[in-house]
Formats: C-alpha cells, structure tokens, sequence
C-alpha cells in the first residue's frame, strides 16, 4: 500500500456505472478523490502514471456474500485476510454473513465488524446480522439495534429459516427497516445428508442428494410470504432453471424480489463432481448444464442483479476428507473476476458491461448503496488487466485458505491495482 | 492381455477383454480352492491390509481367505477396534498405512470415493470392498462367476435386479459389468427406490416397478438387500408391502422362465426379497456367489499385485 497522492491512470477502458458503458478515458486520482476524467489527460508534476492500455478501469466491485469467519474461525480466515483477499480480487466492499461461532446477531457484534473494517482499512466490510437469534430458526433478532450498528440485511445463511410465520415476522419487521432478508433457500427435509444435486451424475455416484426441488419450493414459500408483507426478499446462490423462473415471474408481478448467483454455478457443473473433489462440493450444490444456461439468461434479462462470490473458507484437513464429510463452500474473492472474465467475457457468452453491473451497481443495489465513478467522488477503483496470467497458489493466495476448484491453476486476468480513497494498493 | 490399471476401484470403464480376463483368472483359482491344500504362493511375501470401515462379515472374511490362499500376509482392522473411532481422518490413516509400507489396500467405506479418495494417495494398489452406494466391483465380478458358470455366456441373456436401487453399490457394480459383457438390464423397484434420473445415467438399463412382470422374460435375477431402516424415512410403507410387491417368492418363480438363475449378494432377509424355498432350491445360486467370491478376490489381488502364478 502507499499514500503517493496523485495518480494518472492512462489509456484504460472505463467502465461508468451510471450509462453502463465502456470507454477508454484517462482518469486523473488527487488526494483520494477523481479529480478529472477526459479522453486524454496531460501528465503534470508530481505524478505517477499508470499505463491502463488494454487495461479495464472499474469502480470497485461489491461482493454481497462472504464468510469471513472472525470470529470462531480464525484459523481459517480473519476479517483481515479476508479483506486482502477481496482487494486482490478488486472487491472494495464485502457483506459479512453471519454464520460466525458465535453467530452475529446483536448490535454488539456488529459494531465489532464496522470497526474492524474502519480500522483495517482494506476493502469496505459490511455485516449482514443473523435473522433469528442465534440462528435457531426460532425468534428475530434485533434488527434496529443490528442496522444501527451497521448491519445491511439480515439472514440465516447456511439454513433456511423452516417456519413459515418466523419467516413471515422476519420480513415484516425487516421490511419496516429498510433491511432485506436474505434467504438460503433449500429445504431442509428433502435435502437431509445430501451432497450434491439429484442428477444423472448422482445417480451413477452413489451420493446423496439436495435435489433441485428443495431450493424451488423454498423459493416459492418466500415468494409468497414476501408477497404478503410487502417486504424485500433477497435470494442467495440461486441455481435452479425452476428458481430462477419463479424469480422472473414474481418481479414480473412486481414482488419485490432480487437475487444473486455465484461464479462457480454460473461456470461449473454437477459433472465435476464425477472426480470426487471436495472442491466442488458447494451448498446449494453445483447443478446441471440446463440450469447453468438457466442462470445465464436470467442474468441477461435482469431476473438475477447480483454476482456473489459465497466465499466460504475452510480449513484443509477438513476438506480433504471423504466427500460426505467434508465441510461444503470454496473460496471466491480472489479468483471471481478472473474466472468470470475468463469464462463469460471472454468466449461472448456475456459482455463485459453486464459482468461490471453484476458486480458492482447490482449488489449495490440490493443493499440500498449507489456506485459512482465521477469527478469529485471518492476514489474506488480497480485496475484490471484481462490478458495478465497468473497463478493461483500459496504465494498469490491472500485467503488463510486455499479450498478451490481454481486453486493450483494457471488463471487469466488480474487484478493490478486498487485506489480507495487516498490508499493504493498494487498486486 | 496386458493389465495397465493399478486400482480396482469400479467395473465402470472397464473393458469386456479386463472382466473377461479377471473371470478366467478366478477360474483357475477356483480349482485351486478344490485342492486338499488349498494354497499357491503366488503372493508370498506381499501384504494386503483389510481397511473395513462399515461392518461386513462375508466380503471381509472373503477378501481375508483369498489373500491367506495367495500366501500374502493379511492384516487389518474394523471401524470398531481401530483408531478410526478415535477421529483419526482417513488421511491420516493413509499416511500411517504408507509408512507401513504394504502392497495393496481392500477397503469397505460407508462413503462414495473413498477408496478412490485413498488410491490417489498412496503407492499400494487399493481394491473397493465397497464405497457408500457406488460400487462394490468384486461383488460385481463374483455374480458374473457364478452366473457364467451356469448360462456359459452373456449375450443376449436379461438380468433383472430387483430392489433398492437407488442405495445399492451392487446393483451399481452389476449394471457395468453385466452390461459390458452383453447382457440386458431391467432394474426392477418402487418408485421411492430407483434415483428419479436414473435413464439419463443408465440410458441402456429399463427400469420397471412392476415385479411381475418385469421377471418373466428374465434369465437371471439378482434380489437386493433390503435396509429395513428405509421403512422409517418413507421409502416403502410396510414388510408386508414390499414382500407383497417384490418378494421373489415360489409362487413367482412359476412365471418365470424355468432355468432363471436367481442371486442374492447376501446377508439375505429371508422371507422378504427373497423366500426361502426360493433361495434354497435349485435355481438358487447363493452359495455358489459366496464362493466364487474368494476365487475372484484371489484373481483381482493376484493380478494387481502382478503375482507369478505356478502350476
């Protein structure tokens, strides 16, 4: 990191937020703030100019679904590695689940998180509170005293919340805040010991399953319950063709529902699992070719406004067990732009655009925040570069864990460089 | 034929030549178990260790026999009297075993991929004893034996297997092995029973949940075990039910086809896949399941230890 004051970021592609459009422009950076932005900029004294030829300038990205695991787990990631991790892969703001040990559900702990954030001054961290105390399912937590602390949303991720009226109170109170309710939507009983999506693939390997069903009628209960109160239902790692069609039908309807999908179950599939790698064991668990290109439309036609990565750390003698045993979720900060970028910018299945709003203004969104790329607006911006090659292993790696598919591998597009605020961070 | 795998960890993929040599190998073993000492030294000197993390009597005793008739030293362990039960993760059991330095590992896991998860980790050739519900290859190759032993060939027959489909690593096992010898299948079960997608993973398998119909064209059926605890998550309602629907009884095998060979992988319960007088008569090949079990053990450890055999 350094504090060099002024910056000339020259030649890039500029992503602006507002029109969504890509242009090439010089942006000029001066005591954290943009000061100027034209086709071309004069290099003046006293600064350092960054070559951004062929290079992507973006607003930093916003990641609306990380585990952080601090407190509890901080063998496996602190909100401090994390934060690095989110940086490298050019997230400026990241929400904080809830599924800490113990989990986040008082103003207490929250407060705790903002702090952190603000002291560490890496990437921007957000807490999203537990939406039952404890994550029992059975009361909601204190959701004005969380939201002044500066909780986001509230969720029960990892679980469905399986009573209909916690659920239904959970969004009415919530819905009076302004706060979404964030909703991991499987259910439970039909998902009970199972691994991986009902599938052909499953019914050659043996294992048990979460089939597609359980995360449809999920949906649908907390379609209807959001339907009811009024309220904003956010729904985490979607991945059914039927899911994401219910979602499509109730905006149509003008329910006030959004929801994001995760780079691996918009690149990866259920046949991964053919090789028995506990990195490709993720819940809701990686489905077929069909939902994947389910996911994809619903990305185009606006029924999904979110990428999130569901970063999930976990250490490795818990995840190189057997399959059933080991602990399901892989780590995404780092490697989500690259392997996006790689996997659907680069091959035209999306453009770039859309990849930069499903990172940025989409989440941001989903939380009530604005993403800007002005003059005068504080600087918040990544410098990507889509041709670099890099490889993602225990030297590159800013996570305290390294539980990915992509870990080991030669990766496409990198991250060079961060402006937030008056902080630069290169990488 | 030149063998190139180094695991036996499933018959999916597996060549009709492999499966045909693995069956004329236990051949040969099985006239050895016929000998008043039944005993070669073909793997004197070796040591396969037995890792049984699920309870089994038959595949263990078996596998232990067929390695003591091949004159390898055996060694081994269940899940009870090992430190396995002390939360030792199979990694670390891996590497213990390494250090050990034995030559091939039989292992029965309650988890699918495990021996697959092992074989990737060490030297020692490994053999799946079974793994969760995905394969069991010697079950798979030892109901050929003995099927081969009556009908001569394959080609053209029809299996039916009849039972829990969706849980059985045996019916996994035969589907592969049967079918690349040329057989034709119909898995036979209720609906709560057979994997909803199972024709996308088995697209040359027929699935019926008519029983008797299902087994009049048959000539070989093979009845699964049935875990009673099934019964409790909703899968079938009732004993008397499931025998109502799929017990191979006397009075079924009336419709079927005189000479049908009728398989049981055992330990049976009689009276519920499988009656009695049915598992006892002569249609009935059980017994001869159970032994040709040791003579394709001995083949499958004789060839992947790459063992000289003497005549």
């Amino acid at each position: 990191m350094s504090l060099s004051t002024r910056f000339l970021i020259r030649g890039g592609y500029v992503f602006f937020p507002e029109e969504e459009a890509l242009r090439r422009a010089d942006v000029e950076i001066a005591e954290g703030r943009i000061k100027r932005i034209a086709e071309t900029l004069p290099a003046e004294a006293n600064t350092r100019i960054i070559e951004a030829q062929d290079k992507l300038l973006s607003p930093g990205l916003v990641d609306l679904h990380a585990h952080l695991r601090e407190p509890g787990r901080e063998d496996t990631e602190t909100l401090e590695s994390g934060a690095w991790a989110a940086l490298a892969g050019g997230f400026t703001t990241i929400c904080a689940m809830p599924n800490t040990q113990p989990p986040m559900d008082t103003r207490e702990q929250a407060a705790f998180i903002s702090k952190r954030s603000d002291e560490l001054g890496l990437a921007r961290i957000l807490p999203i509170g537990a939406a039952t105390k404890g994550r029992a399912g059975e009361e909601i937590a204190e959701y004005a005293l969380l939201k002044e602390a500066g909780v986001v949303a509230v969720t029960d991720d990892g679980d469905w919340i399986y009573s209909a009226e916690v659920m239904r109170c959970a969004l009415e109170y919530a819905g009076m805040l302004g706060l979404p309710v964030i909703t991991h939507a499987e259910e439970p009983s039909l998902c009970e010991e199972g691994i991986m999506n009902e599938s052909a693939v499953s019914a050659k390997l043996g294992l048990k399953v979460r089939p597609a069903v359980a995360e449809e009628a999920a949906i649908q209960r907390d379609i209807a319950l959001a339907f009811c109160t009024g309220s904003h239902l956010h729904v985490a790692h979607i991945t059914t063709t039927r899911g994401v069609e219910l979602v499509r039908q109730a905006r149509v309807k003008g329910i006030k529902v959004t929801a994001e999908a995760t780079p691996h179950h918009l690149l990866l599939t259920d046949e991964a699992l053919l090789s028995f790698d506990a990195n490709y064991k993720v819940y809701p668990p990686l489905r077929t070719e069909e939902d994947r290109k389910a996911l994809l439309e619903a990305l185009k036609d606006g029924t999904i406004q979110a990428i999130a990565t569901d970063h999930a750390p976990h250490a490795i003698e818990e995840k190189e067990q057997e399959l059933d045993l080991a602990p399901a979720g892989i780590i995404g900060l780092q490697t989500a732009l690259p392997v996006l970028w790689e996997g659907l910018v680069e091959p035209e299945v999306i453009k770039p655009e859309l990849l930069l709003r499903l990172l940025t203004t989409g989440p941001a969104s989903v939380i009530g925040e604005s993403v800007e790329l002005n003059v005068g607006s504080p600087a918040n911006l990544v410098v990507f570069d889509p041709a670099a090659r890099w490889t993602f292993d225990a030297e590159s790696n800013r996570s305290l864990s390294w539980n990915s598919p992509w870990f080991g591998k030669l990766m496409r597009g990198k991250v060079e460089h961060v402006f937030l605020g008056e902080r630069h961070f290169s990488f | 034929m030149t063998w190139t795998h180094k695991n036996l960890l499933g018959l999916e993929g597996l060549s009709r030549e492999e499966i045909t040599f693995i069956l004329d190998t236990a051949e040969r073993f099985h006239e050895v178990l016929d000998r008043p000492i039944p005993l070669v030294p073909a793997l004197r000197g070796k040591t396969i260790l037995n890792m049984f993390y699920e309870a089994s009597t038959r595949t263990a005793t078996s596998f232990a026999m067929a390695a003591k008739r091949l004159s390898a030293d055996v060694v081994g362990f269940s899940k009870a009297s090992s430190s396995v039960s002390k939360g030792e993760t199979l990694l670390d059991t891996v590497r213990t075993i390494e250090s050990m330095r034995v030559d091939g590992v039989v292992i029965r896991h309650s988890c699918p991929g495990a021996a697959r998860f092992i074989a990737q980790r060490i030297e020692a050739f490994v053999i799946n004893a079974g793994d969760g519900a995905h394969e069991h290859p010697t079950q798979g190759l030892l109901d050929l034996f003995a099927v081969r032993k009556r009908l001569g060939s394959f080609e053209g027959r029809h299996l039916v297997i009849v039972g829990d489909i969706t849980h059985s690593r045996v019916a996994h096992s035969a589907i592969y092995g049967f079918s690349t010898l040329g057989a034709k299948i119909t898995v036979c079960g209720p609906a709560t029973l057979i994997p909803p997608h199972f024709k996308k993973a088995f697209p040359y398998v027929e699935t019926e949940t008519d029983f008797d119909k299902a087994l009049v064209d048959a000539d070989m059926i093979m009845m699964l075990r049935l875990q009673l605890e099934r019964q409790s998550k909703g899968l079938f309602p009732s004993i008397r039910e499931y025998r109502k629907l799929y017990c191979l009884t006397a009075e079924r095998m009336k419709k079927a086809k005189p000479d049908v060979v009728a398989m049981h992988p055992g330990p049976m319960n009689r009276g519920v896949e499988i009656e009695p007088a049915v598992a006892d008569g002569p249609n009935s090949v059980v017994l001869a399941q159970v032994r040709a079990g040791v003579a394709v053990r001995m083949a499958v450890l004789y060839i992947l230890a790459g063992g000289e055999l003497e005549h």
